[in-house]
């Protein structure tokens, strides 16, 4: 008995919800026709206002039109050719200045920017500061004593740089074989105080490499004082005087100014 | 530009502009069919004559096919803003010639002495005056101790001058040049354009400083090509990005210093203005650009 109930009672709430749908539907029905007739005549207004600008416009157009062409047909014939030529004289201006344009952006003139960009397009071979990515120990070894010199200076453009397998990079592009000589073998020329030394006085038949570490140059371990240097009367007793290696020298000097001015202080050797 | 019409007119437009019509009619013009066709086929031919000679010229003036890929620092580059300087210390040279070989690599240049765009010169001014100039494999391998002062015990200077183009404000090469191929560019160097040149070889003659060379066939070629004009560039490919020439780049005493004179800061700019600098040659009016700490000791006798 419930359930039947309940049942009547669900079907009166759908039946009760259609009929308000139908109303609501038939409502929207009947007013449509009054909704389409307000459109159409608003559309018909517009249409209408439009074609009257556009003949407005039309007719100022051809009133213009008509102005211009009527002043072409009054100039007379000489005035035409005159602007015949004068328009041919401009025709041959402008191409003119066109091609003297177009040579000048080849010829760098007239487009810097052109230029430099073909230029650009060399490579490029020496990269400076790029080798401290890699090599900074070495850069830092130079930093008292050759802090000015170039990595590739003595070893040539980066872009020959071997690859980077742990391969030999020690190439040197310096014509000697002993990359000092270059810079530091005396020569007539180069500047007062600059240092120099004479490659046959100064420990011929060694390495450059051998003693002086190749980026931190002054580590050099101090010579061996072989003899007592205290008593010799001067140092070119043993050494020549001109040259330095009579004797080869292989420890602190003594005494002799000349010498001294390079080969540092007196020991106390005894 | 709603001015009347000047003419008569035998009909003027009938309807007036308050009344809403859809239909409307152009007045007839006053010129004849036949008129109005001559009109418009010259038009026509004008028009497609004068795209046909812009399209000729266009092809004839074209500049050739770059290279697509731009370096985003060649591009920013803007060589109006820029005026290069370069300083020569003739005081601190020391003549190894680095400078010489990092020019020879960096540009592709002849290997030889002949042909170089750098070279290293050692100028020993003797007692009497007179001046020594060596120049043994352009410097590129330094200098020996067989010297001229050995030669001369007496000279009373020697130094070391490295040479290259000066690139003048007042270049005779870029006047003679009958093709136009050698010119100067707004950031003031002078540059050949090696498609153009012909090989005459005037700017050579032209160039007080004898900065130029011809390119030597079967060896190595700047810019890929023999027969043609060569010298200097301040190596232009590496100062549009913001590089330093090669030579400068290498040497290790600073004797070259390389700059922008348009910066009053930049030590180019410093060092030219106060005045210890000379130029080589001024009596030629060419206005180098590039500028010498120590030429005074040159003989001036």
């Amino acid at each position: 008995m419930r359930k039947v109930r309940s049942m009547t009672r669900r079907i009166a709430r759908i039946t009760t919800g259609a009929g308000r749908a139908l109303a609501s539907a038939w409502a929207t029905l009947q007013a449509l026709p009054g909704l389409l007739r307000r459109w159409w005549r608003a559309l018909r207004a517009a249409a209408v206002a439009a074609l009257a600008a556009l003949q407005r416009t039309a007719r100022w157009a051809a009133q213009v039109a008509r102005a211009v062409v009527d002043r072409l047909v009054r100039i007379g014939r000489t005035t035409f050719l005159v602007a015949l030529l004068a328009g041919a004289l401009a025709v041959l201006i402008g191409g003119s200045a066109f091609a003297a344009s177009r040579l000048n952006a080849e010829y760098g003139a007239g487009s810097e920017q052109e230029n430099a960009v073909s230029w650009g397009g060399q490579r490029v071979s020496y990269a400076g500061a790029t080798c401290q990515e890699c090599h900074s120990a070495q850069l830092a070894a130079q930093a008292l004593i050759h802090a000015s010199v170039s990595c590739e200076g003595c070893h040539g453009p980066l872009v020959g740089h071997p690859a980077s397998d742990g391969g030999s990079s020690s190439r040197l592009v310096l014509p000697n074989s002993e990359p000092c000589i270059t810079c530091h073998a005396t020569a007539a020329g180069r500047p007062p105080g600059f240092p120099e030394i004479a490659p046959a006085n100064h420990y011929p038949g060694n390495e450059c490499l051998g003693c002086h570490d190749a980026h931190h140059v002054l580590a050099v371990a101090p010579p061996e004082v072989t003899h007592p240097l205290i008593r010799l009367p001067a140092c070119t007793t043993c050494h020549a005087p001109d040259g330095l290696k009579e004797v080869p020298s292989g420890h602190e000097m003594v005494d002799d100014e000349a010498c001294l001015s390079c080969h540092g202080v007196p020991a106390d050797d005894d | 530009m709603t001015t009347e019409p000047m003419t008569t007119e035998p009909t003027p437009p009938a309807s007036p502009e308050d009344e809403p019509g859809v239909t409307f009619s152009l007045p007839p013009l006053p010129i004849s069919r036949r008129t109005m066709l001559k009109l418009g086929a010259t038009a026509i031919v004008g028009l497609g004559g004068s795209r046909y000679i812009f399209d000729s010229l266009s092809r004839i003036f074209a500049p050739p096919a770059r290279a697509t890929a731009v370096d985003p620092l060649v591009a920013a580059y803007e060589p109006a803003a820029h005026r290069w300087g370069f300083v020569v210390d003739t005081t601190r040279c020391i003549g190894c010639g680095l400078c010489v070989m990092a020019c020879k690599q960096e540009n592709n240049v002849p290997d030889d002495e002949e042909h170089t765009r750098t070279w290293i010169e050692r100028h020993v001014v003797h007692a009497d005056g007179g001046l020594t100039v060596q120049s043994p494999e352009a410097g590129i391998n330094g200098f020996t101790a067989e010297g001229a002062a050995r030669i001369d015990p007496g000279a009373t200077a020697a130094y070391f001058v490295p040479r290259l183009c000066m690139q003048c404000e007042d270049s005779p090469c870029t006047g003679v040049c009958p093709v136009g191929a050698t010119y100067r560019t707004p950031d003031g160097v002078i540059l050949v354009d090696a498609d153009r040149c012909i090989g005459c070889g005037y700017c050579l003659l032209a160039c007080p400083y004898g900065a130029r060379y011809l390119v030597p066939a079967g060896g190595r070629t700047p810019q890929g090509v023999a027969g043609v004009a060569d010298k200097c560039t301040f190596c232009y490919h590496r100062i549009v990005r913001g590089e330093q020439p090669a030579c400068v780049e290498v040497c290790p005493v600073q004797a070259r210093l390389f700059g922008d004179l348009e910066d009053p800061d930049s030590v180019v700019s410093r060092i030219i203005g106060s005045g210890i600098t000379t130029v080589m040659r001024p009596e030629q009016e060419t206005h180098p650009r590039v500028h010498y700490i120590g030429l005074e000791r040159e003989a001036t006798a």
